[in-house]
């Protein structure tokens, strides 16, 4: 009995050695072997000046049919084998996203595009498998064969394009190629209705920011101020006013962006009073974002730069939604121009109405203003340390005219974008 | 004769886990960035022999702030030769230590320099203590200064730096007091230097 037990534990350990030994060379080799692409069919999305390609390819012969539902483009696969899917990060105007999935007769590549008015070709290559499917936006053919359309199509398409370009922003990526003149900024911004502002009382809580000589605290003059600019908007116009903080509170500057992103400000007012190492610093500024774009961010700025007539028409159309894929530290760079038109003018009615030095509109790097997703600016009102505008920015009368002078600026603008 | 057979299995289960695990541990600790650590070394080393040796200084231009105006002034110092981390260290130290000229101080006299780093793609990553941040005036046109004299300074000077990234207490910081965005590097501003 010993002795077969005794048989049986070596047998065991025979085994045990065996199978670690089999695990090692697995592991060794398996980076080999897995990395091949067996039953792989593989995806990727290329932007052309006036189309979009989508290339599909697999080691397998593969048969393809494709549909267009709406706004998504089905390829469905038949395979006798399982496949497997790879997909390549996806920058694209016109394909938002690929989606796969298996059906009972085989497997499904859904093209989920950012608009139904496409129309696509598409060219099969058996072996090595390669499908090619040029995605094009159906603009210009729309135009050639309209005699052939039913005639309540034709009268639904003259209303649209009647109206379309004046005030409502057609679908952005039509535009693309077609630079507009670039001095119509006015035409889709008027378009869009300002509703919602957010003003931005600057620093709080134990973030107290500036103190002047005598004890002013840099948080204290900023709320007193917002509230009055809020009141001031709630009466005289139809407008929805948004505080960061209404009250002596901590809130981090990511959350100020999220809270005017979250409300769908349409402006963005930070307001701060300045402070300087030399007590003599006195006047009030406005700034707007400057940034400090790496490579990435400096090819989607000169893209911008480039179209932004279309990107402008994209955030009226889409709204938020699209706003919401660009990188929240680049949301402000949409709206660069905007934030300048805004900050000039508030400028303008602080010289005028206040009587401090003009310390000019200028840019830069502020926290506060990269993630916000609307014009935003960021106010200066005098310098909490030099002693003499200490003493103003305490005074209640000055903050009634630094309100009544920013609400000014604000109701220019207004006017002047609608 | 089963009892030594089985020692013999067991002696070489073991040895066999102990040549598993040296290799594993060989492959953990030799295959990753090795010559990052090598660079490293032989940076510290040529600092070390060259800056007790040679009591050789050039010239720098620094850059404070003036009772007078906003921009950056230019003042003249003579720095140790060493190596561009080194020198960058001593200009910002300079900067503390405040000017000869008269002009202001750009930085809190309690700060300190913790390190500064430089990388291949010219970014110097300078560690301050926590005292720039606890000190500083605060202000918006305060935050410009002190950024820009450090950044000024450092381009302009040493000529692998590009660009600035500001660290305090070793770990990234999102503003010094709630106004510039700390969390991306900068480059020089020459247009705030008085001329």
């Amino acid at each position: 009995m010993a002795r077969r037990q005794k048989a049986g534990y070596d047998f065991f350990l025979k085994r045990l050695i065996f199978f670690l030994f089999l695990i090692f060379l697995l592991s060794s080799i398996s980076p080999y072997v897995f990395s091949q692409t067996n039953n792989l069919v593989q995806a990727k999305v290329e932007d052309r000046i006036d189309s979009t390609r989508v290339i599909i390819t697999s080691d397998l012969p593969l048969e393809v049919f494709l549909n267009k539902f709406g706004s998504s483009l089905e390829v469905r696969l038949k395979s006798p084998k399982s496949l497997r899917f790879r997909s390549e990060p996806i920058r694209s105007r016109l394909v938002r996203a690929l989606g796969w999935a298996s059906t009972k007769q085989g497997y499904l590549i859904a093209i989920d595009c950012s608009t139904a008015d496409f129309n696509y070709k598409n060219s099969i290559q058996p072996e090595p498998f390669r499908l090619e499917i040029e995605l094009r936006l159906s603009e210009r053919q729309e135009k050639l064969p309209q005699p052939q359309i039913r005639p309540q199509v034709k009268a639904e398409e003259k209303i649209s394009s009647s109206t379309g370009h004046e005030t409502n922003a057609p679908i952005p990526v039509k535009n693309i190629g077609k630079i507009e003149n670039r001095d119509d900024f006015s035409l889709p911004a008027a378009a869009r209705r300002i509703k919602t502002i957010v003003i931005d009382p600057g620093h709080g809580g134990l973030e107290t920011g500036a103190r002047g000589p005598n004890g002013t605290l840099e948080k204290d003059v900023t709320l007193a101020i917002s509230l009055k600019l809020k009141e001031m908007i709630e009466r005289r116009l139809a407008l929805r006013v948004v505080l960061t903080r209404d009250k002596d509170v901590d809130v981090s500057l990511e959350n100020r962006a999220a809270l005017a992103n979250n409300n769908r400000a349409d402006l963005f007012i930070s307001i701060h009073a300045n402070g300087a190492f030399r007590p003599k610093a006195h006047g009030s500024e406005t700034y707007f974002l400057s940034l400090k774009a790496s490579d990435e961010e400096a090819r989607r700025l000169a893209y911008l730069e480039n179209n932004s007539p279309e990107f402008e028409k994209k955030i009226e159309e889409e709204n938020q939604d699209q706003i919401m894929m660009i990188l929240w530290d680049m949301a402000q760079a949409a709206f660069l121009k905007q934030s300048s038109e805004l900050a000039e003018i508030i400028q303008i009615e602080l010289n005028k109405l206040l009587g401090t030095a003009n310390r000019g509109v200028k840019q830069a790097p502020f926290k506060v203003l990269t993630g916000v997703a609307c014009p935003a600016v960021l106010v200066e009102v005098a310098f909490i340390s030099n002693p003499e505008e200490e003493a103003k920015l305490r005074d209640e009368n000055f903050q009634t005219s630094v309100a009544e002078a920013i609400y000014q600026g604000l109701l220019n603008y207004l006017r002047k974008i609608t | 004769m089963k009892h030594r057979r089985q020692k013999k299995i067991k002696l070489f289960l073991v040895f066999f886990l102990l040549i598993l695990a040296s290799g594993l541990a060989l492959l953990f600790f030799f295959s990753g960035p090795r010559e990052k650590v090598k660079v490293l070394e032989r940076k510290e080393v040529a600092a070390q022999e060259s800056s007790p040796a040679e009591p050789l200084r050039r010239q720098v231009t620094l850059y404070f702030p003036s009772e007078e105006d906003d921009l950056l002034h230019p003042e003249l110092r003579k720095i140790k030769v060493a190596s561009p981390e080194m020198e960058a260290e001593e200009i910002i130290q300079e900067l503390i230590a405040g000017s000869r000229e008269g002009y202001l101080s750009p930085l809190p006299p309690q700060a300190r320099v913790r390190q500064v780093f430089i990388t291949s793609d010219g970014t110097a990553y300078v560690d301050f203590s926590r005292e720039l941040v606890e000190r500083h005036p605060s202000g918006s046109a305060a935050e410009l200064t002190t950024i820009y004299a450090i950044v000024n300074s450092l381009i302009s000077n040493i000529k692998t730096i590009k660009q600035v990234f500001f660290l305090i207490e070793g770990s990234e910081r999102e503003t010094l007091s709630g106004h510039i965005n700390l969390n991306k590097p900068f480059s020089a501003l020459p247009s705030i230097i008085a001329r």
